[in-house]
């Protein structure tokens, strides 16, 4: 009957449906060797790691091929070209929005890519959960050989309880990007280097004599904490208190917080602050916005963006200055791209092997060439700008409090600031929950 | 009386075999994912290796912390300003469109429901700026016309923060009121719109007295459905303040997120997952009894 | 039946009508404008000049957006993913709808309700269980990874919104196909069907446009496989700490078009259902 066939209709148009899916798995768009089907893929990289024939290529998924980098392709294919032999490897975009819920996901179904970037700064919550392969043994063979390649400051980034679980591509940190015009107009000499006082100070005359804005920064939690955290390490490093900060032993009530909680709200108060009221809740683009249109004499912003707004800033000139410093030496959060290896790769040796190939000179002079700081001190950098940048790296410091749990970082995004100078908590209060929240992090 | 009862169970038999596919992939993709959910709720996992059973402890902890509770109420403010705005802008906008004609009607339906089809990226991009205190639209457009001491930062100050957003929540939601009440609308008989303008009766009263009366289970199930779509908005709310300033705008699937993905709690963040599940039940079990109207048969 | 398709009320459009819809086309569209204005921009441009027209009209972020979000390619990928998913979608969601509201099945609202309380759970809790079962399954990395679980969430609304328009229908319409020899499935397809245009056509319009831009799900199942579904090609104009929003803009307008052409193509099909006669009284 006429009814039976129709579902019989719709159920054959289902399973056609599916197969027709399965068949139609090669439209892709990604460079890197194709995967024929679902079948293989899945057991090459969940299987126990023994090759069927001996000269079956493994295949190696490498999530750390970073487009907007004008190198990042060409690093890939190198990559892939140096190891033919050996690796089928397969280069994967990176999706910046959703890394962390990509790792996570793929760590937690036992089915990982096998080389992951993230930044080695960040690395706590894989290094609590331990997700990430020590690398250590690696490094110190044969004498620490690959170790050494690596610029040190940056390679103890990724140091966790004594051990090495990701290692550097490039280095990146808080820089301020100076409207040089602004300057001009209001008199004061570019600095280079400078303390938080001579900051304010310039930010009053620029106030006064200009109409624009002394300073900008974006909202998200990955850049206006710079404000708490620069001053955290500054005053720290010139107090001999960064190990014990790092450590989690400074208590909340501290003067080092109460010292940066009271500059931070004046430089609101004086409204020193793009765009004065609603400084809080400018976002990144805003304020970039902003200074390119001569609004804002200062932008903070990351290091690695210098050539983008050197080059999109056309009506004036930029220069690189470091963070002024709140306390008697400069320190600055810094950081790194990086990579790592999850600890339930199918092949480990493998990976390793994959991953010190492309940190490898070679590769990494394409990342130079192209105007980045790259981690591998063996190479080197010509564009002058860089360079200066990577002078200013020297001041980088790996260990921070505001790593020394997530919650301690949630604290610092949300509330350290806004309580206190939106809310109007008093600084003792917010100390107070500050200290809380270190305690319950010890504790755990 | 056998003829009968055969008949209904033949109508049983045809009715649960058509609820057979709906139902299998409901169970696949979302009815497993929940009970995996729900499980988890009562232990903690770090999403790799550490689980353990912990009872209630996850839900204990949920309400007495602030950030929760806050993010709680923030998601339900959010959700029911949202919903009630977007139906009864729509309802009234379907009920203007309805009496255009085909081809004029089809744009203008085009145009209301293209907010819907816009990715949030750059719906959070043009609203931030719009909002921008200084170079914003709003603000601007405030001192033109002499208003300049009720430019603000939307987003900063706690009191505009939230309506803010539930403004750009209505723009997006409208076009959706407004499809499923213009769809509901073309079911109405076209004979009872002609026989009561011969009684004389104006649009207006045949859009209250007839129309309503007969759509009110479509609305019921607009309000439901705005509802649910509106307490899932994590998108907007990060797009658009990241849940800032500080935790003023924080809503449950935010809390959620940086719950799981980056504390690592995924256990804790199942449990807040149901905390906001049952609130919106209960929501929707309180609007399905004030929308409750006799489904007319005409 | 009578079923006259092509008719619309055509109540004269009072001025008033027109005013106040006009009013809000106003306040609406003008995002779809700032979009696309932004598209003829170069980023940089757009940054020095937010609301403007654009000084120099940077035509070339259309071609770039083509190739750099792999627009074409993953065209066909989104088709499919989509296309079957709502295909099916709609076809199981009116079946269940259906049953739910006029083939007295137990527990009906019961049942309406489990299947409504569902989808309350916020979808990010959904992706964990998810993808590790279906990596079990060896499902991920294809396009069916994406459609089953596009298919299981799109259902319970879908099945609602069914519902509730099948309550609408006179159970006397339906009474007497029985009375005259249809068996169920012929009284749903001949009968129920032709009536539900309207909600046919709402619920493939929304199925089709919340999936058309999903996002979050697709990036993680085919985070690790050459497949990828358009939203995904956006990422290639966000990188670590900016967004390139003039080419981003202009693949956003690239990708509205199918929206826009979908939703014109089904606007035919909002006619009017019931004419008085079809039944008395």
């Amino acid at each position: 009957m006429r009814s039976f066939k129709r579902s019989g209709v719709l159920g054959s148009m289902l399973l056609a449906a599916i197969l027709l899916v399965t068949a139609c798995g090669g439209k892709g768009g990604n460079a890197g060797s194709a995967i024929p089907s679902a079948e293989s893929s899945a057991e090459a990289s969940s299987s126990t790691p023994a090759a069927t024939t001996p000269a079956a290529k493994k295949n190696i998924k490498f999530y750390g091929k970073i487009v907007e980098y004008t190198s990042g392709e060409k690093m890939v294919s190198e990559l892939q070209e140096q190891l033919k032999d050996k690796y089928n490897i397969e280069g994967i975009q990176v999706d910046w929005a959703n890394l962390e819920k990509i790792i996570k996901t793929g760590i937690a179904s036992n089915t990982p890519a096998d080389i992951y970037q993230f930044w080695p700064q960040n690395m706590k919550t894989f290094a609590d959960a331990n997700q990430a392969l020590d690398l250590t043994p690696y490094l110190e063979a044969d004498n620490g050989a690959w170790k050494q390649t690596f610029n040190p400051t940056l390679l103890e980034l990724g140091k966790f309880d004594g051990k090495y679980i990701a290692v550097p591509l490039g280095s990146n940190f808080s820089v301020i990007y100076v409207n040089n015009a602004i300057f001009e107009k209001a008199g004061i000499p570019v600095p280079t280097k400078w303390t938080w006082e001579e900051f304010i100070a310039a930010s009053k005359t620029i106030k006064e004599k200009t109409d624009a804005y002394p300073f900008a920064i974006g909202k998200e939690k990955d850049i206006q904490p710079w404000l708490a955290r620069n001053g955290i390490l500054s005053l720290g490093k010139s107090e001999g208190k960064l190990e014990d900060l790092a450590a989690g032993k400074v208590p909340g009530t501290d003067p080092i917080f109460s010292k940066v909680l009271s500059n931070i709200k004046a430089l609101y108060d004086n409204q020193y602050w793009y765009p004065g009221k609603g400084a809080l809740t400018v976002s990144r683009d805003e304020a970039k916005s902003a200074f390119y249109q001569g609004k804002v004499a200062m932008l903070a912003e990351v290091s690695a963006n210098a050539g983008g707004i050197i080059a999109d800033a056309k009506d004036f000139e930029v220069s690189v200055a470091s963070w002024p410093s709140m306390g008697a030496e400069n320190a600055v959060l810094g950081g790194a791209d990086g990579l790592f290896i999850p600890a339930n790769v199918t092949d480990k040796d493998a990976a390793v092997e994959v991953l010190k190939t492309y940190l490898n000179e070679s590769i990494q002079k394409i990342h130079a060439d192209e105007g980045y700081a790259a981690a591998n001190v063996n190479v080197k950098v010509s564009d002058p700008v860089i360079q200066r940048i990577m002078e200013l790296s020297a001041d980088v410091q790996a260990k921070e409090f505001y790593n020394f749990g997530p919650k301690i970082a949630a604290f610092f995004e949300q509330e350290f600031i806004p309580n206190h100078v939106l809310v109007g908590q008093s600084e003792a209060s917010v100390l107070d929950k500050l200290e809380k929240v270190r305690l319950d992090t010890l504790n755990k | 009386m056998t003829a009968l009862s055969s008949q209904r169970k033949k109508m049983i038999g045809t009715g649960i075999l058509f609820m057979l596919p709906a139902l299998a992939f409901i169970a696949f993709a979302i009815f497993i994912p929940t009970i995996w959910n729900v499980v988890l709720s009562f232990q903690e996992w770090d999403g790799f290796l550490h689980r353990e059973w912990v009872g209630f402890h996850n839900y204990k902890e949920a309400l007495l912390e602030e950030n929760v509770r806050k993010s709680l109420f923030n998601s339900i403010y959010l959700a029911v300003a949202m919903t009630f705005a977007a139906l009864v802008i729509g309802t009234g906008l379907a009920g203007f469109i309805y009496r255009l004609g085909r081809r004029e009607g089809a744009i203008y339906r085009l145009i209301l429901f293209m907010p819907v089809m816009l990715p949030v990226a750059i719906i959070g991009l043009l609203f931030t700026f719009m909002y921008n205190p200084e170079m914003g639209l709003i603000n601007q457009l405030l001192r033109t016309i002499g208003l300049g001491s009720w430019a603000q930062a939307w987003l900063e100050n706690p009191d505009t923060v939230l309506l803010s957003i539930i403004i750009v929540g209505i723009w997006r939601l409208t076009g959706l009121t407004m499809m499923l009440v213009f769809a509901a609308m073309q079911n109405i008989p076209v004979s009872l719109f002609e026989s009561s303008k011969l009684e004389g009766a104006s649009y207006a009263r045949q859009f209250f007295s007839i129309v309503l009366p007969l759509i009110k289970p479509i609305v019921q199930l607009s309000a439901i459905f705005t509802l649910v779509l509106a307490f899932k908005s994590y998108d907007l709310v990060f797009v658009m303040t990241e849940g800032g300033p500080g935790i003023l705008s924080r809503t449950i699937p935010l809390q959620m997120i940086d719950t799981a993905f980056t504390y690592s709690e995924f256990g804790y963040s199942a449990a807040m997952g149901f905390l906001l599940t049952i609130a919106v039940m209960l929501i929707i079990l309180i609007t399905s009894r004030i929308l409750r109207g006799t489904s007319y048969e005409y | 039946m009578n079923i006259r398709p092509g008719l619309t009320a055509n109540l004269a459009a009072h001025p008033i009508s027109r005013t106040v819809v006009v009013l809000f086309i106003v306040l609406t569209i003008y995002p779809v404008l700032f979009v696309l204005n932004t598209s003829f921009k170069s980023t940089a441009e757009f940054f020095v000049n937010v609301w403007g027209l654009p000084k120099n009209v940077h035509a070339i972020n259309y071609p770039k957006a083509w190739l750099d979000a792999h627009i074409g390619e993953y065209f066909l990928n989104s088709s499919i993913v989509v296309g079957i998913s709502v295909l099916f979608i709609v076809i199981f969601g009116a079946m269940a709808g259906y049953a739910l509201a006029r083939l007295h099945v137990p527990f009906a609202s019961g049942i309406m309700f489990l299947i409504l309380s569902t989808t309350m759970l916020p979808s990010e809790s959904a992706i964990m269980p998810l993808y590790i079962m279906m990596s079990r399954l060896h499902m991920i990395g294809e396009l069916h990874s994406l459609i089953i679980p596009y298919i299981g969430w799109g259902l319970p609304m879908t099945v609602f919104i069914f519902r509730s328009f099948f309550r609408t229908l006179p159970e006397e319409l339906l009474e007497a196909a029985r009375v005259d020899g249809c068996n169920e499935t012929k009284t749903f397809y001949r009968i129920t069907v032709p009536l539900m245009l309207p909600a046919i056509a709402t619920c493939a319009i929304f199925n089709f446009v919340s999936f058309w831009g999903e996002l979050l799900w697709g990036s993680i199942a085919l985070s690790t496989s050459p497949l990828k579904t358009i939203p995904m090609g956006v990422i290639a104009f966000k990188s670590q700490f900016a967004t390139d929003w003039g080419p981003l803009s202009a693949a956003i307008c690239l990708v509205l078009i199918p929206l826009v052409a979908m939703f014109l193509f089904v606007q035919k099909y909002f006619v009017q259902g019931l004419t008085g006669g079809a039944v008395k009284g």
